[in-house]
């Protein structure tokens, strides 16, 4: 089994959200922000969600403050936020840290397994996505620049999969 | 001037007819720009550069032949002739324009011929560039006033009316304005080039770039008045930078296999990671030279239960230093595991400082004594200059170190020795003795910061175990610097926070280390300010009883001693088996009576300062407050010097000395009515 489906990260109301769950389906896992110039990208997000949920597909939102302070509220403010401006209903969970000392474990586990740009496993910024496959394993890793409408190729390829 | 129709005619022109001879068109260029920026009007000068970014950017062919040769002419259009500082940016023409050229030269010119003109450009801009150039102007307008044709193109902006809705206020410093300005452009010229080139090495492009903007920031550091510029415009190149692509048409064949394209590729990855982090490192130890960390004063806050409280500027400047310290952990530098090798370095560089005992006689020790001083600055510059790959900048790592703090309230490593502590305080601070280049109050915090945090941590007797283990020379040397570093310091706060530390510490070291110390201070320190603190600090000391538990030395009347510089209400010390810090015994009295004595020389010479004068004052009240402890006779002493020189005094000098009269009849008073 894929170290993945052991993960239990905190969902926003401290509660574990085991990854086990989450077998058989392909899984994006962004790290958000919500005064971030990037925050926009919560539409498509949202759209990708809606699009392939029924499908085996999920998204689940990592807030972080790490990157210009821009996450600065509670994890309340943060769903309100989510759910007030782009009606977000894919799971978001807890504020966590996606680098350093306290980075989160799920963190640790997508940074060892895919590198980003000149094979660096630090998170750059707000927004950064990882695809992760059925069987557990991180499809690919992409940037905060990469639009989430551009992953619908890779998304549908994933879907198609056998488990 | 011809007409400017003309003359944007001519220059439209040029882009049609020299084609073929781009040499030509550059000089027309050249010489348009000369003309316009020197008889133009604002208006002129704002078509001209409109146009010229218009032909730029319709001729891409041209401008990829000639783009790299026009930023040299189009940054002269960047001056307080032509820009009103007082209004915002966007709404002046000739900025707006300049900088839409530069973006369409970024898109359309050669990138590695762009990069060389960027990196060019920036690498001989100068504050005094600018001075000269504004003072060969000032000269011209002198000439310009007295000749009958007045030249409008010279006139100098004045401010603009603050009703008006693009008034965007005074600036602070117009010189610093235009350099930042060029930088500005210049720094985003630079890195949008670097992403345009095509190479198998880039590498080589973004080492000559990071070469280019070490030396900038090395160079200016010292001259900003605000360092959020530096900061901001080495992490935004750091941050945004995105590799060069490799070439699309290379040919994998037998001599070069992908199997070697992917090795290059590889070690290419790993050069320019070591080249950001280089920068990342160097570029906020560099930046923030003059600036505090603050990470001390928070500390001292929390211990104390204040509330920590920063200025808007401050507030700022935290922010970026976050960034910094959020980028490096983008760039998978392991803060911490840095952090632990810069201590055990720190070991290596003073493991070795021999005992006081080892010396045989008093020209070793004070041989040795300034070894101590030196070390860490002869350490660093074989270091430098064995240096043969690119490395983090370790000021980078302590000030991360610090920023760590700031930023999660958390410590980076939960313990550090005091030895370690001490060690890293010299290390990096001892080297600025030597050369400026080393200096930086930014560092200084942080390693303050960490003299804090490990004498609160850890238990008091492994602490005095430890200091007692310690060699004296390098125990010396840390109260000496922090002492003397702490006198230079101009917020009032962190001054007092850091006589704080050093009176604690002067609590934790063996007593006679600490009376050494404060007796060195008496005699030779430079600055009174010295001596009047750590007559103060000797003062409570010898007051102050060690507590059985000593958990906390009673530190707290001193910093309020120590911020007014005055004595305490009488407080009459027990006497028998009380055992106080510092116990004055007869020869310790004998060593500071002599030190009065001097000082009562030099507080009546005919140059005496204000802070002379001052220093005798407290040494009277020092007196004064230990009069039960102290021998009577060198009281009598003391006060019958004074006495007689004061009455030697013409009255017109009298009134400099208002403090001591009153003091020494204060001790007279005390004098006669002890038993």
């Amino acid at each position: 089994m894929s170290e993945f489906y052991k993960l239990a990260p905190t969902d926003k109301k401290g509660q574990p959200f085991p990854f086990s769950q989450l077998k058989g389906k392909v899984v994006l896992i962004v790290n958000v922000a919500s005064k971030c110039g990037f925050t926009p990208q919560y539409k498509e997000l949202e759209t990708l969600y809606k699009r392939y949920n029924d499908e085996g597909f999920t998204i689940i939102g990592f807030p972080c403050n790490q990157f210009g302070h821009q996450e600065p509220g509670s994890d309340e403010d943060i769903a309100q936020f989510c759910q007030l401006n782009y009606g977000v209903t894919f799971p978001v969970l807890k504020k966590t840290d996606v680098n350093g000392n306290n980075e989160d474990p799920v963190y640790k586990f997508l940074k060892s397994q895919k590198s980003g740009m000149l094979g660096l496993k630090g998170i750059k910024w707000n927004f950064e996505k990882f695809l992760v496959d059925k069987k557990g394993k991180v499809y690919e890793r992409y940037s905060s620049l990469t639009k989430p409408s551009s992953l619908s190729g890779a998304i549908e390829e994933l879907l198609k999969e056998a488990e | 001037m011809e007409p400017i129709k003309d003359l944007l005619s001519e220059l439209t022109d040029a882009f049609k007819t020299q084609k073929e001879d781009l040499i030509a068109l550059v000089t027309l260029i050249d010489i348009y720009s000369e003309q316009v920026d020197q008889e133009g009007t604002y208006g002129e000068k704002g078509e001209f550069i409109e146009t010229l970014r218009g032909l730029l950017e319709d001729n891409p062919a041209i401008t990829g032949e000639i783009g790299w040769d026009v930023p040299k002419g189009l940054l002269k259009f960047l001056s307080k002739e032509n820009i009103d500082v007082s209004k915002v940016l966007c709404v002046n023409k000739i900025i707006h324009g300049v900088m839409k050229c530069f973006y369409a030269i970024s898109i359309h010119g050669e990138p590695k011929k762009c990069l060389v003109t960027g990196l060019e450009l920036l690498s001989v801009l100068s504050f005094e560039e600018d001075v000269s150039e504004n003072d060969q102007q000032n000269k011209e307008e002198l000439v310009n006033e007295q000749a009958t044709t007045p030249v409008p193109a010279k006139m100098v902006y004045k401010s603009s009316d603050p009703s008006d809705s693009s008034y965007y206020g005074e600036r602070k410093n117009t010189r610093e304005f235009f350099f930042t300005l060029k930088a500005y452009i210049l720094f985003e010229f630079i890195g949008a080039s670097l992403k345009r080139i095509s190479t198998l090495y880039p590498s080589k492009y973004l080492g000559a770039t990071v070469a280019t903007i070490e030396k900038f920031v090395y160079d200016h550091a010292d001259s900003f008045e605000d360092a959020l510029f530096l900061l901001r415009r080495v992490y935004t190149f750091c941050r945004n930078y995105i590799p060069p692509d490799p070439p699309k048409d290379i040919q994998l064949n037998a001599q070069f296999t992908q199997e070697m394209l992917d090795k290059v590729v590889e070690k290419e990855s790993e050069l320019q990671v070591r080249l950001l982090r280089r920068l990342c490192t160097f570029g906020i130890s560099s930046s923030i030279k003059t600036v505090n960390t603050n990470s001390d004063a928070k500390y001292y806050c929390a211990l104390n239960h204040q509330e920590f409280q920063l200025t808007a500027y401050y507030t700022e400047l935290l922010e970026l230093f976050c960034r910094f310290y959020q980028l490096a952990y983008s760039l998978d530098v392991d803060i911490k595991a840095e952090f632990q090798n810069v201590l055990k370095e720190c070991r290596i560089i003073y493991k070795s400082v021999p005992q006081e005992t080892d010396a045989v006689n008093d020209e070793a020790k004070s041989v040795l004594e300034r070894m101590v001083y030196k070390l860490a600055y002869t350490f660093e510059v074989q270091k430098a200059a064995k240096e043969r790959s690119v490395g983090l900048d370790l000021n980078g790592i302590v000030l991360f170190s610090g920023i760590n703090y700031l930023e999660t309230n958390e410590h980076l490593v939960e313990k550090i020795s005091i030895t370690d502590a001490i060690y890293l305080y010299l290390r990096f601070t001892t080297p600025s003795l030597y050369s400026k280049v080393y200096h930086s109050l930014a560092v200084e915090s942080v390693n303050r910061y960490w003299l804090w945090y490990a004498i609160t941590t850890e238990p008091l007797e492994n602490i005095k175990t430890e200091l007692e283990n310690l060699s004296v020379f390098v125990t010396k040397a840390l109260l000496q610097v922090l002492l003397i570093k702490n006198c230079v310091q101009v917020n009032h706060r962190l001054r007092m926070v850091t006589f704080t530390l050093l009176t604690r510490l002067l609590c934790l070291v063996p007593e006679n280390v600490a009376f050494d110390f404060i007796l060195d201070v008496l005699k030779i320190c430079p600055f009174p300010l010295g001596k009047t603190s750590v007559l103060c600090i000797l003062k409570d000391l010898s007051r102050q009883r060690v507590s059985k538990k000593d958990d906390n030395p009673e530190t707290s009347s001193i910093i309020e001693e120590l911020s007014k510089l005055g004595i305490s209400e009488d407080q009459k010390p027990k006497k028998g088996s009380i055992k106080y810090y510092i116990q004055l015994d007869s020869s310790k009295m004998a060593a500071v009576h002599e030190c009065c004595l001097r000082t009562i020389c030099d507080s009546f010479t005919a140059d005496a300062k204000k802070s002379e004068i001052l220093l005798l004052s407290t040494y009277l009240n020092f007196f004064i407050v230990l009069r039960e402890q102290w021998d009577r006779g060198l009281l009598e002493i003391v006060y019958s010097m004074i006495d007689s020189t004061l009455e030697q005094l013409g009255s017109d000098k009298l009134s400099n000395y208002k403090e001591i009269v009153e003091a020494n009849k204060s001790l007279k008073y005390h004098l006669n009515t002890m038993k």
